[in-house]
């Protein structure tokens, strides 16, 4: 279904508002339509589903058979290859307008470090320097059920610097340290302490935490990337860099979560069901990606039929994504998790424009709820997809 | 009304023996609350430290990075990278100006926060692979 997307901000605030709602008991009759790792629930048999607080069958099924296809004892180099690939199972689950049977597929995601260094150690806030290669992507049985068909390989260079964190002025000594690391050493051999209760952990957490400050996380990157969908009917390079930052607030109580106005639907709930102290999280601020690539589309059969140009184009991004503990059901955190990605093309053509692929726009948001299941809603499209959804799902985590 | 059984201590030292015997659960890694990196692992990530989860030092060995609080599966994996790297880069800070920890030989800030963060993105690796991990890269005052 086609459909116009509202603005970041509004969606965000949909989003905490949909976060309210869901966490004073949504109600599990939104059309069973899924994304990954959901099933709808009328394709759960009664079985199954007495079984779902319990244990994940496919988890249990799958995880020791890769293990034991992988790693082995005696792997060897081809082995040891497939293993850094980590392949894991999933279900995958999405409209197709003709049927909507969960498929099995498979992800995949490979990264690997060929070079890293330091610009100078004896900074406060060392500044770093990595090359790397990654691939990564999901790949579904039926490729037309596969929710997230973009497979992406990279190779990438890295400059960053984690600024703050703790405290610039608080000089530690070896000794101060060393004291520390054996004060906990021998808290660790009480019960009360390993089970992270008591006096003993909460004194030493705050002494671990005492020095702390507001952290300014930065990565500068340079890429070169080949996206596809799974089965390289369409696809496309991209170069280009990108900019990405993630600013934190270790602290329990941090002055930096008040400006975190995302987080106050979920602070308030914390504070009226939890029975907390109203505070927003210095630890959840949405993380940030900008990113600007020259994109080939040479090789974009859809792009191609529409518009016969085949030169590089490049191509905006910004992604953000925010993820928030709403509550707690039975000790277990319920959170609160949303995403959006926004790609613009700069000095499209006007068949391009036209066609509405200058620009795609995709949003997600979900709400655990007690029991693994969850209720999420998701909106646009990714670059590579011809069509706009808006997809409602109530689903049940399969955690590999 | 449950009877309490007589310990056998012929059968407790075997027991301790196949338990010290067994392959760790998971490979190439021990989970040990005598290793620092282990400890140090599970305490700064644990609940009133950076909050990443509520569980004992035991229970903390086999959960997934996708169990951490910070792992969030809608993001995009740039997003995701950006958050676990927050993440590494606090990490190898406590270690170093906190606990005293040193890098070890040939390793440095970069190669840490790059190796930490590699394990943190992928979804199925555990807390005790990260604490492995950890353990490769710095050099901790219980260890010198």
């Amino acid at each position: 279904m086609n459909a116009r997307t509202p603005s970041l901000f509004a969606r965000l605030a949909c989003a905490s508002a949909l976060g309210v709602l869901a966490s004073g008991g949504f109600a599990p009759s939104v059309q069973a339509q899924g994304t990954t790792n959901s099933i709808p629930l009328n394709r759960v048999p009664a079985k199954v589903l007495s079984a779902l607080g319990n244990q994940d069958a496919f988890n249990a099924l799958a995880q020791p058979l890769m293990q034991r296809v992988l790693q082995t004892a005696h792997t060897n180099a081809l082995l040891g290859f497939l293993n850094d690939w980590n392949l894991r199972p999933k279900f995958f689950h999405a409209p197709d307008g003709a049927s909507d049977d969960a498929v099995l597929g498979l992800e995949y995601h490979f990264q690997k470090s060929i070079a890293n260094r330091v610009f100078d150690d004896s900074w406060k806030n060392p500044m770093g320097i990595s090359l790397a290669f990654e691939a990564q992507g999901d790949i579904a049985v039926e490729a037309k059920k596969n929710p997230n068909n973009l497979l992406e390989t990279s190779a990438q260079l890295h400059l960053f610097q984690g600024i703050g964190g703790i405290d610039p002025t608080y000089a530690s000594s070896e000794a101060a340290g060393a004291e520390l690391q054996q004060a906990l050493m021998q808290n660790m051999q009480d019960k009360e302490f390993a089970a992270g209760r008591g006096k003993a952990y909460s004194e030493m957490a705050r002494k671990l935490t005492a020095h702390m400050a507001p952290q300014l996380f930065w990565d500068l990157a340079g890429h070169a990337t080949l996206e596809a969908d799974q089965q390289f009917h369409d696809k496309q390079w991209a170069y280009g860099g990108k900019l990405s930052f993630a600013f934190r607030d270790w602290r329990a109580q941090s002055r930096a979560g008040w400006f975190n106005v995302f987080d106050y639907p979920f602070a308030a709930i914390r504070w009226l069901v939890e029975k907390e102290e109203f505070q927003p999280s210095g630890r959840v601020f949405p993380s940030v990606v900008l990113g600007l690539d020259l994109v080939d589309g040479s090789d974009n059969d859809t792009r191609i039929a529409i518009d016969p140009d085949s030169d590089a184009f490049p191509r905006g991004r910004a992604e953000l994504a925010f993820k928030t503990r709403a509550l707690r059901w039975q000790e277990r955190p319920l959170y609160f998790s949303a995403a959006y990605r926004y790609f613009q093309e700069f000095s499209a053509s006007r068949a391009i424009k036209a066609a509405d692929l200058d620009r795609s726009e995709y949003f997600v948001m979900r709400m655990d709820l007690p029991y693994r299941f969850n209720v999420s809603y998701a909106t646009g499209k990714l670059p590579l997809d011809a069509d706009s959804d808006n997809v409602y799902a109530i689903g049940w985590a399969l955690n590999f | 009304m449950a009877t309490k059984s007589k310990l056998n201590p012929a059968k407790a030292a075997a027991a301790a023996i196949t338990a010290a015997a067994a392959p760790p659960t998971i490979k190439n890694a021990v989970w040990s609350n005598n290793n620092a990196a282990c400890v140090n692992t599970w305490f700064c990530l644990s609940a009133q430290t950076l909050g990443q989860f509520d569980a004992s030092f035991d229970d903390a060995e086999t959960l997934q990075m996708s169990e951490l609080a910070f792992w969030n599966e809608l993001a995009g994996p740039d997003n995701r990278e950006v958050e676990a790297s927050a993440l590494a880069d606090i990490l190898t800070k406590l270690f170093t100006n906190m606990l005293g920890g040193r890098y070890e030989n040939g390793q440095n800030y970069a190669s840490a926060v790059v190796a930490m963060t590699l394990v943190l993105t992928d979804a199925t690796k555990t807390v005790c692979e990260l604490a492995a991990v950890v353990d490769e890269l710095h050099c901790f005052t219980t260890e010198r």
